[in-house]
């Protein structure tokens, strides 16, 4: 059995591995009920499952107040640093000046990098309201997760003409369509675009697309990530390490990948 | 910790209709990924007992899974009144000499209403003797759950694919009937098990895992890194739904 497969059946926490969650969030949520929703909350569950680090987005700021959303995440970083990193998160409904001061804000904060979620924000991923965060993301290199779909506001396909379009930035697409078919085609847009990743987030989780991203791409391009505390950590966590595939690309997908992309150590 | 004997309340072979890559169909498969990671029992039902007729699939799964003791059949049931399956208690008979101690329902996908007035003889039977009726939540909604829980208060129902968003309607439900659980996968609530525990009880969970679906390992980590007691964590992996099939001798 695989030694990490060996550590999550006996609920070890995979402290000796570098775990790095890229796709977090915090707070409430308004549909649904969230047992435990602070940044506590998330680093009493990252410290039980051995997670490193976690980038987050506020369930508000992919909502209703992106101000407040960040606001929450920059005050986490600052109770919980080096475990709790923020995505800057924007909504392209409001002014142009009003996001790019936002950004400037965050980025300029520590946070590294930007979210997206053109499906909440009712905005297509390729609108012209969000061109301007994707220049100033692109200018400054940096990495962006988008929730994605294979459909919606944020279909995988559009992502290929957005990596075509800003080479510098790493579009990391959330949830990776979801399912099957948004594996298959996350997995078409990552073999075309070098700048193009894979992230596995879902609560679906489908039998065998782990091993298919990775078999096809190399596991250099696939990246953990949970929803937390959107959804529980636990059930990613055991995906990977269950996975199909060898401990050294687990590690890879784990958190090597994350590390490099975000430049957390 | 002490070693989990895990048993998978929602596990099916057989071939389907829409059916991606990975997916596996038949019995040697999944007693294969069982191995794998660690399940030491599964319930199973069969695919055709969903997608063409389930007195066919239910026959085909008996042959499938006969001699393999670490799988338990569970049957796909419907009303009577097509004459499509046997009445209540000639099901109930047949259920006994097949060995088969749990019944699935898909109302939805055969068109019948989870309503008295539809199943009344059937739920009757099932409550009567305590046979578990597993549903999965794309096949009914909360109110028809509601309905028929408090038609038949003593019904063993046990809810698969719940997913995450169901807290604020399963909870008043789990307050007032007994009988009422959910499969852990899909129940990605951040403490989710945790709260049920302490709220309902351990015994009110049952580990399940949608295999040839969705991953097993997902559900085994949620059991694993539990932040429960050891025995409780027993009742989850495979200790409640043990006792649950054991409604004859």
């Amino acid at each position: 059995m695989s030694d990490l497969q060996q550590k999550v059946s006996q609920g070890i926490p995979l402290t000796d591995e570098l775990v790095i969650d890229a796709h977090c969030h915090m707070g409430y949520y308004p549909n649904f009920n969230v047992p435990a929703p602070s940044a506590a909350d998330m680093v009493r569950w990252m410290d039980r499952l051995g997670i490193r680090a976690c980038v987050a987005a506020h369930h508000a700021a992919i909502a209703p107040d992106f101000r407040y959303g960040n606001d929450e995440v920059l005050q986490a970083m600052a109770n919980f640093p080096g475990r709790i990193y923020g995505y800057a998160t924007v909504n392209p409904n409001y002014p142009e000046s009003e996001l790019i001061a936002e950004l400037e804000r965050c980025i300029s904060a520590g946070m590294v990098g930007v979210k997206l979620h053109p499906d909440l924000h009712q905005t297509n991923v390729d609108d012209d309201k969000y061109r301007a965060v994707w220049e100033w993301t692109n200018e400054r290199s940096l990495p962006l997760l988008s929730h994605t779909g294979i459909g919606g506001r944020n279909p995988i396909k559009t992502f290929e003409k957005l990596a075509e379009m800003y080479p510098n930035v790493s579009i990391l697409l959330g949830h990776s369509g979801f399912g099957s078919e948004g594996a298959d085609q996350s997995i078409a847009a990552c073999l075309k675009y070098p700048n193009i990743y894979c992230e596995i987030t879902g609560s679906v989780i489908v039998y065998g697309t782990l091993e298919r991203m990775v078999n096809q791409l190399g596991a250099d391009r696939v990246l953990f990530g949970t929803d937390l505390p959107f959804l529980d950590a636990r059930p990613q966590v055991g995906r990977v390490a269950f996975a199909k595939i060898s401990d050294d690309d687990k590690r890879k997908v784990f958190g090597l990948n994350a590390a490099r992309i975000f430049g957390i150590h | 910790m002490n070693e989990l004997s895990f048993f998978d309340c929602n596990a099916q072979i057989g071939r389907y209709g829409v059916k991606h890559p990975e997916a596996f169909t038949t019995a040697d498969a999944l007693a294969e990924e069982m191995a794998r990671v660690g399940i030491s029992e599964a319930l199973v039902m069969h695919s055709m007992a969903k997608e063409y007729a389930p007195k066919v699939g239910n026959s085909m799964l008996l042959d499938e899974i006969k001699g393999r003791d670490a799988m338990h059949p569970c049957w796909v049931v419907m009303p009577h009144h097509t004459d499509e399956m046997p009445r209540p208690d000639d099901l109930l008979a047949q259920m006994k000499q097949a060995g088969v101690r749990a019944v699935r329902a898909f109302p939805v996908a055969h068109q019948w209403r989870l309503s008295d007035w539809c199943a009344g003889d059937l739920l009757h039977m099932l409550e009567a003797n305590r046979i578990p009726l597993f549903l999965d939540m794309d096949q009914t909604n909360w109110e028809d759950v509601a309905g028929i829980l408090r038609a038949h208060r003593r019904l063993n129902l046990c809810l698969l694919g719940t997913s995450y968003r169901c807290d604020r309607m399963m909870y008043p439900l789990m307050e007032r009937f007994e009988g009422l659980r959910i499969e852990t996968a899909t129940y990605a609530v951040p403490s989710g098990i945790e709260e049920v525990t302490r709220r309902f009880g351990a015994g009110r969970l049952l580990f399940g895992t949608g295999l040839p679906f969705t991953e097993a390992g997902p559900s085994i980590a949620q059991i694993t890194y539990a932040d429960i007691s050891d025995a409780d964590k027993r009742l989850i992996a495979g200790d409640t739904l043990r006792a649950l099939l054991a409604w004859y001798s």
